[in-house]
């Protein structure tokens, strides 16, 4: 009979010698983990791969690994379903004031102060209609806000793109004529990657568009939805737009089947935000990216134009609720048809077009 | 193994002294003796709450001549007392700096106060967000 022995720890005689093999092999095996992850990190900081990662797929974006899908309602998504959130760091909104290093901005450059920008016209009869759903689009797209952003070499990377930040597809006719408005104040770090990520992206939708940047004068409280609707009268002193689309500056699409073009309905672009958990904060949320056509926006006259101090400029949030409340009476008084407003400046970059406009105050 | 156990007890508290964010469910529990108090269902509540703190109890919004404080955004203009209005009536009888810990007992009780003597209309986001589509505020698991 032999006596059980004390179990002793760390003692060979314990029954778990195998165990013990195993896990150190399972420490091994972590450790050659840790060090593949770290190569493939440090690889991942070469910036001149990031045109790859953004722009093309690849076998890191086609997997599960891939940054979560705007929710669309319609079929417009070619993958359906629930994707899984994203890892850690693929948010899509940007810290303010996050970008350290200094960056060469491209400025004023070659801009100019002309009214309006001719459009070369393309002989129409000779080209195709665009396809319904662009053989260009990838999918999901890899957003970071860690690296900074040269206009001049975006401008580069996009020769297609025309000044004022307008743009049609050569190779056929598009239905979308689309005027993207963002309203805009001081957010010149945001601004750049935006025209970074957007660009190319609305290139790839096959859309006939250009970027117009409202630029609020002036320090009174930011009045967002007025901003909208300059945005929307002025654009159309430049083009024939049947779209808008309104984006506000620090928003930017994880996937490219997010299309930034007009439906038979207003619709909601930006319904799945990494900021709100990528649901909706609550079903009446129209914030963000929202499109809609020039009959849905004349229907509704357009934005109110009494909504100051929205947009996160907090200076007096007293009365805002007291004024969506009343959005059902106001709207036909207040909105395109009693806009008024003064142009101070426009100014065509190469990538956009900025107007700077004097709003007034709040009455 | 010695070695781990301070550390797991760091672990488990360090969330605890973090500002209390509220989710629509937990507030929802923490509300539910109070729904239908002043005829205001608790989906129009947990509603209006978001709307005016995002169900944060450290919310603190300065205006020109009044303070707002904690997850019911509660006035010391008339209804707690703080260095910034001197002469606040503080009908709920209690330093506004109550109001931004993490217990909310003592917010529920100025705001059934609220709601006995202004109404549901002291929040503004009521009238304008909380009136219809209330389905999306109920908690399920209630």
């Amino acid at each position: 009979m032999r006596l059980r022995e004390p179990l002793l720890s760390g003692s060979a005689a314990m029954p778990g010698a195998s165990l013990q093999r195993a896990c150190r092999l399972l420490v091994a095996v972590c450790a050659l983990h840790l060090g593949v992850t770290l190569v493939y990190y440090l690889a991942g900081r070469d910036l001149s791969r990031l045109p790859q990662l953004v722009g093309v797929s690849t076998a890191l974006q086609g997997g599960s690994n891939g940054a979560a899908a705007n929710g669309q309602s319609s079929g417009e998504l070619r993958t359906g379903g629930a994707r899984p959130p994203p890892p850690l760091g693929a948010s899509s909104q940007p810290r303010p004031g996050g970008d350290s290093s200094p960056v060469v901005d491209s400025g004023p450059g070659p801009a100019s102060n002309l009214t309006s920008v001719p459009v070369p016209h393309t002989t129409a009869l000779s080209l195709p209609a665009c396809p319904e759903e662009s053989p260009l689009l990838v999918g999901p797209m890899l957003i970071e806000f860690n690296m900074p952003v040269d206009l001049e070499l975006v401008a580069k990377q996009n020769p297609n793109v025309k000044m004022g930040g307008r743009y049609a597809p050569r190779d056929c006719v598009s239905p979308h004529k689309v005027a993207i408005i963002i309203p805009f104040r001081n957010r010149q770090e945001h601004l750049k990657y935006w025209l970074y990520y957007l660009h190319p992206v609305l290139q790839r939708q096959q859309l006939d568009y250009g970027i117009y940047v409202i630029n609020q004068a002036g320090d009174t409280m930011f009045n967002r939805a007025k901003l909208l609707n300059v945005g929307f009268q002025e654009a159309l002193k430049d083009y024939d737009y049947t779209c808008f689309v309104f984006s506000d500056v620090d928003l930017i699409p994880m996937n490219d089947h997010n299309a930034y073009r007009c439906f038979s309905q207003p619709r909601h672009i930006s319904v799945a935000m990494d900021k709100f958990g990528f649901s909706l904060p609550y079903v009446q949320y129209f914030g963000g990216v929202s499109a809609l056509s020039k009959q849905q926006f004349l229907t509704i006259n357009g934005f109110p134009n009494n909504y100051w101090g929205w947009g996160g400029e907090d200076d007096d949030i007293f009365n805002r609720f007291d004024r969506i409340a009343h959005t059902k009476e106001t709207m036909l008084s207040d909105g395109l048809n009693s806009l008024t407003y003064q142009v101070l400046d426009v100014q065509r970059y190469p990538l956009y077009t900025q107007i700077t406009v004097d709003i007034g105050t709040p009455s | 193994m010695r070695f781990f156990v301070p550390l797991f007890l760091v672990g488990i508290l360090f969330p605890a002294i973090l500002a209390k964010q509220f989710t629509k469910c937990e507030l929802s529990q923490l509300l539910k003796d109070i729904d239908g108090y002043g005829g205001i269902a608790l989906p129009e509540l947990i509603c209006t709450m978001f709307h005016t703190s995002g169900y944060d109890t450290q919310a603190i919004v300065e205006n020109n001549e009044s303070t707002e404080y904690g997850l019911f955004q509660i006035s010391n203009k008339l209804w707690c007392k703080s260095s910034q209005v001197p002469h606040s009536r503080n009908i709920c009888d209690i330093s506004c700096d109550k109001f931004l810990d993490d217990d909310i007992t003592d917010d529920i009780m100025c705001a059934k106060k609220i709601l006995d003597i202004k109404g549901i209309d002291y929040w503004l986001a009521h009238k304008a967000l909380c009136t219809e589509k209330l389905e999306q505020w109920l908690c399920e698991k209630l």
